[in-house]
């Protein structure tokens, strides 16, 4: 329910038969989300391995809250705002480490791809995701919703909790500041 | 008009209302900056979905599936154990006078004070002013206290 509406989502019918114990309902909904969860993980915080295990605890929650699931949204703004969350945390851990480990470890935020560079695919992947991984947490979780999961502003909004104009203008200044630090490659 | 920038993304996107989409239209045609401006915003979306796709591996579906399992049977054995552990007909009536026994011996050790009795004990220099208080020690005897309150 939003604001007095039903939520016409099958996938929220599916999270309300696991909810009420139907096992394989968790299953169904495993099998729809585990790539886009793991890849948006793995763009949030930019390590294979700990995406992975982040997408796991992600899927463990929703397991753990079951019982005391509401939908009060669509399924995949509950599942991405629990990433969200998930991601944002480990993005503090990992400042924290780094704060407390090596600086020669901390890499140099905002570098710029070059006009001159010639760029493979995987080189310029790399571009890119070191690029996204510059960008600040919430303009980076608001601009990866919008593009890959091609949620609406209003959803992103409610995973982010900011507001529909916020995340418009989240997405606005990423793709902006994108568009300066790929300024060579595009 | 003044140039559309800020809405350029939400246009993108499909995010503005039918005025906002149509206004917007009308300045690209006359407007070279802004027209290169959705062109490049336009490229970052390409470069962006471009990229790698993962494919999660064999090993976290197993451990997601397991944990979720072990998470359910956790949960059935607790509900299983209250259900036909305690509550089953012999250990529910062991619990039952468990709970009686212990109880009463709560109770007759006077073991739930209430506030009053903590007020009397936090005062008694004065409560010690009245003789029943003063000769506390002859309650035990019950006649001698009847004897005491006619007096």
């Amino acid at each position: 329910m939003i604001g007095g509406k039903t939520i016409d989502d099958p996938d929220v019918r599916i999270m309300l038969r696991y909810k009420n114990g139907d096992e394989k309902a968790f299953e169904e909904i495993f099998r729809k989300y585990k790539k886009p969860m793991v890849n948006y993980l793995y763009r949030m915080v930019g390590n294979e391995g700990r995406a992975e295990e982040l997408a796991q605890d992600v899927f463990l929650k929703v397991a753990e809250g079951r019982r005391r699931y509401e939908p009060l949204a669509k399924l995949s703004t509950w599942l991405f705002r629990i990433a969200t969350n998930v991601a944002l945390n480990e993005r503090r851990r990992e400042e924290y480490r780094s704060a407390h480990t090596s600086l020669d470890a901390v890499e140099e935020p905002g570098h710029t791809a070059r006009g001159d560079m010639t760029t493979g695919g995987k080189e310029m992947d790399e571009i890119v995701k070191k690029a996204v991984a510059g960008l600040p947490d919430t303009q980076r979780a608001a601009l990866l919703l919008c593009t890959h999961e091609e949620m609406s502003y209003r959803d992103i909004g409610l995973a982010l909790s900011v507001s529909e104009k916020a995340v418009k203008s989240l997405v606005h200044r990423a793709r902006e500041s994108l568009r300066k630090t790929l300024k060579g490659v595009l | 008009m003044k140039h559309a920038e800020k809405d350029l993304s939400a246009y993108l996107d499909g995010e503005l209302g039918e005025r906002d989409r149509r206004r917007i239209e009308e300045h690209l045609a006359v407007c070279e900056s802004c027209r290169r401006e959705l062109d490049a915003l336009e490229r970052v979306e390409d470069i962006l979905l471009r990229g790698p796709t993962l494919k999660p591996s064999v090993r976290f579906e197993r451990a997601v599936l397991r944990g979720m399992r072990n998470l359910e049977e956790e949960s059935a054995g607790f509900f299983e154990k209250v259900w036909h552990g305690i509550l089953s007909p012999i250990p529910a009536a062991a619990l039952m006078a468990v709970l009686l026994i212990s109880v009463g011996l709560y109770v007759s050790s006077g073991g739930m004070r209430g506030k009053e009795d903590y007020e009397i004990a936090e005062s008694l220099e004065m409560y010690e002013e009245y003789p029943i208080i003063r000769d506390m020690d002859l309650f035990e005897h019950l006649d001698v206290l009847q004897v005491m309150e006619e007096g």
